[in-house]
Formats: structure tokens, C-alpha cells, sequence
């Protein structure tokens, strides 16, 4: 031992961060826009009337490698107008899912808005200081953003989620409007 | 008779004190090590998601289920909501944080729709999700559900009835008698109840939960904080003693 610091230091410190540990969610929904709302803004007040987009074949496999996961569903809906389109998607932060409107024009996002969030943490990547950095980008050759999304602290999940969410809305604009890479 | 040096009978009383705090803290050290660890990964280890079904522990956690104990026939389904989850037959089948307005299958179509206060789904005969979609026009919250011949669908909301179809494209006011009969919770069959209770039963306990309390100590009961308290304490002394015996074994 001569020359070491008793090991139980180190053990110590080691259950002192563990006990920082996380807590259980609890189940809350906030709701800061509608659907309605989200596609009058989209679209100058006169949203155009939904068509669907079928998740099949080659889309399910490129959705399930955006998403990292199956997508759950056959088919959704979405607005378009001329070379704007709107989607209204989901996806679970940690474990409850984000409602999420995104409108594309030309194979660029326009705009990003979190419609209902349901998880405890993570509420801030609703706020306009992080979606913003979402409008302009586009996908690249491997259905990645073209900019890198800078994170928040405590909100890791939701904030993998929303940009996913992302690449989700470039890919399935590409598909109905052609172009992308 | 030898003669002791200088602080002699301290010095051993300390090593031997140091041994015995050592194995009393042993088991602590290492349950708070290995549960810190674990829970320091809690997502990548998934054990938020991953939930305790050991009957045992479940009791005495005190979790008894929340199953419910009505639903909406659809054809020949049973649909029903617990805690935030919709089962179709007893099976998970999707997440709705409202209970359900109605539930309802479509004549000569192998679907099934399903309401709650904001959203409206559809799902195949199996239990697969075919589309969950917000009705866009249609005033929330949703209060009821109607299923018509050739795939219409109606909606009751905001003190007015629309109608829409399986699409869940379009949805348009329409008259109140238009709706064939809004659909009515019924009491769920046995087998289908029981099945949602074990399900239930089985996500009220989720490992991070129960890390957190092994850590703390709190799964032993009101004692396990304060033997937790002292297990920390005893770390500490663990620490002073076996610095006072390095350094004194460095002169």
C-alpha cells in the first residue's frame, strides 16, 4: 500500500455520481400549437387539402436508418403546395413521443415547430433558439443534415429526436417532390 | 521487555480499526459501485424502458395493476386504454395520453378506427398501426367515434358531429343524424382484462427505479436510508484511517 491512496477514495466518488441518478417520467402533454395553426402559418392561411405518403419498400428501410428504429405505421399525411410541403411527425425522446411541424420548400427545411411535447425534460428544443439552426439545411448523400445541430444540455434525447424528425421531413419532401441528393 | 516506539498502541489500533471498518464496508462499497455504475448508463442499458416482472418485487413495490375494466367493441376486437396505452385485444398497439372517445371497425373493411381526445387512429385486423392522424378541422377534444357502410367515419366534437372516412384525409361538418350510432364502452371480456392487467402490471416498475433504490437504500424500507447513511459514513472513516496509515507508513 505504501505509496497509494486507499482505493475506498475512489469508491467513494464513484457512489457519490451514481446517486445523481435519473427519475422516473411522469405522464404531462403540453400543447403549444395546433395542427391547424402550424398549417395556416405553413401555407398563408389556406392549407391545401392532405395526400398520402405510403411507407413502403425501399422508403421503410431509408425511414427505419434515419429514425434508427422501424417506423411504426403504413402511411401518413402531408400538405403540398407548389414546392412546399408540410408534415406533422412523431418521434419518442425518451419515452414519450414529440409532435413535431415541419415545412420543406425546395429540398430545404423552412421551418421547425414542436406541436404537443410530452416528456418531463428536454421542454427547451421548442424554444426558436434551437430551431432555428434547423432552417436551410438540406440532406446530404447519406440522409444527414448538412449542418450540425448543436445539442442542450438535459435534452440529448429530444434533441436527437427533432433531428431526426429532420432528415425525416428532407427524405419523405425528396420522395414526393423528387430532387434531394 | 521490547519497548514500543512513540505512538505505537495508536498506530496498530488504527490498522486494526481500518481492517474491521473495511469489511463492514465491503458489501456497501460494492452495491453502491455496481448500482452507480448501472446507473450512471441508465440509456444506454435501456433500463428506463425495461420493466421489473418479478411478482415479488412488484409486490412490494405495492404495484397492482391499473387495467381497465371497459373498452369499445370494434368487429370482432376488443379495444381498450390503460395508463396512457392503447391495447387491442389485450396487446399494446399504440400510445394515446387521453382515454379513448371510441373505437369502431369499418363495415367490409379489415380495419379499425380509434379515437381519443386529439387523434384519431387506424389500425389493421392484426393490431399493426396502418396511420395515427390529427384531424385537421375538427374542433378537440373528440368525444365520441361512428363507423358508417363503405368506410365512413364520424366524428362528435365541439357540440357538432363530422364526417370524415378511413382515409382520415378530410373531415367535414356534417348533420347529427348523419352518424349510424356513436360507439359505447362495454365491459371488457374476462380474458381480454386479465390479459391488460398482467401486461399493466409488468410496465409499473422499471429497473431505473428500482437502481435508484438499492442505491439510496430505500428498497430496504424507511431503515435502508439512514444504513445507507452510515454506510457512507463508514467510507469516510475507511478514507481517514488509511490515509493516517499511508502516511505514517511513509516515515
Amino acid at each position: 500500500m505504501r505509496g497509494r491512496l486507499p482505493g475506498a477514495l475512489a469508491a467513494i466518488a464513484l457512489a457519490v455520481s451514481g446517486a445523481a441518478g435519473a427519475t422516473v417520467d411522469e405522464g404531462i402533454e403540453d400543447v403549444y400549437m395546433t395542427p391547424e395553426a402550424f398549417l395556416a402559418a405553413a401555407f398563408g392561411g389556406a392549407a391545401p387539402k392532405a395526400e398520402k405518403f405510403w411507407v413502403t419498400g425501399d422508403h421503410r428501410a431509408a425511414i427505419a436508418g434515419i429514425l434508427g428504429h422501424r417506423f411504426g405505421g403504413l402511411r401518413l399525411n402531408y400538405w403540398r403546395a407548389e414546392r412546399r410541403t408540410a408534415w406533422i411527425l412523431e418521434e419518442i425522446g425518451k419515452v414519450k413521443p414529440i409532435t413535431t411541424g415541419l415545412v420543406v420548400h425546395d429540398g430545404a427545411i423552412e421551418s421547425v415547430r414542436v406541436l404537443v411535447y410530452r416528456e418531463s425534460r428536454g421542454w427547451e428544443v421548442r424554444h426558436d433558439f434551437f430551431t432555428a439552426q434547423f432552417i436551410g439545411a438540406r440532406l446530404d448523400g447519406r440522409l444527414r443534415l448538412d449542418r450540425r445541430i448543436d445539442g442542450i444540455s438535459g435534452a440529448t434525447l429530444s434533441v436527437r429526436a427533432l433531428t431526426n424528425l429532420g432528415r425525416l421531413a428532407l427524405y419523405l419532401h425528396n420522395a414526393v417532390a423528387g430532387g434531394g441528393p | 521487555m521490547k519497548r514500543r516506539p512513540p505512538g505505537y498502541r495508536l498506530r496498530r489500533a488504527v490498522l486494526l480499526w481500518h481492517r474491521r471498518l473495511g469489511l463492514a464496508a465491503a458489501p456497501f462499497v460494492a452495491l453502491l459501485v455496481v448500482s452507480g455504475i448501472l446507473l450512471n448508463h441508465t440509456e444506454a442499458l435501456g433500463l428506463d424502458r425495461r420493466f421489473a416482472a418479478h411478482p415479488w418485487l412488484l409486490s412490494w413495490y405495492g404495484v397492482e395493476s391499473d387495467a381497465p375494466e371497459s373498452g369499445f367493441r370494434a368487429g370482432d376486437s376488443w379495444v381498450a386504454w390503460a395508463g396512457g396505452r392503447i391495447y387491442l385485444d389485450g396487446a399494446p398497439a399504440g400510445e394515446s395520453a387521453a382515454p379513448l372517445a371510441g373505437a369502431a371497425a369499418a363495415a367490409g373493411l379489415p380495419a379499425i378506427a380509434v379515437a381519443a381526445a386529439d387523434a384519431v387512429w387506424l389500425f389493421a385486423a392484426d393490431g399493426s398501426l396502418i396511420e395515427k392522424a390529427a384531424p385537421v378541422g375538427v374542433p378537440l377534444p373528440i368525444e365520441a367515434l361512428a363507423a358508417g357502410p363503405g368506410g365512413a367515419l364520424f366524428l362528435r366534437a365541439g357540440g357538432g358531429v363530422w364526417a370524415g372516412d378511413f382515409d382520415l384525409v378530410e373531415w367535414r361538418r356534417a348533420a347529427a343524424a348523419a352518424a349510424p350510432g356513436w360507439a359505447r364502452a362495454a365491459a371488457l371480456p374476462p380474458a381480454i382484462a386479465a390479459r391488460i392487467a398482467e401486461s399493466r402490471r409488468g410496465e409499473g416498475l422499471p429497473w431505473e427505479r428500482v437502481l435508484l433504490d438499492l442505491h439510496s437504500g430505500r428498497l430496504f424500507g424507511a431503515l435502508g436510508p439512514l444504513v445507507m447513511d452510515a454506510a457512507a459514513v463508514l467510507l469516510v472513516l475507511l478514507a481517514a484511517s488509511g490515509i493516517y496509515n499511508w502516511t505514517r507508513a511513509r516515515r
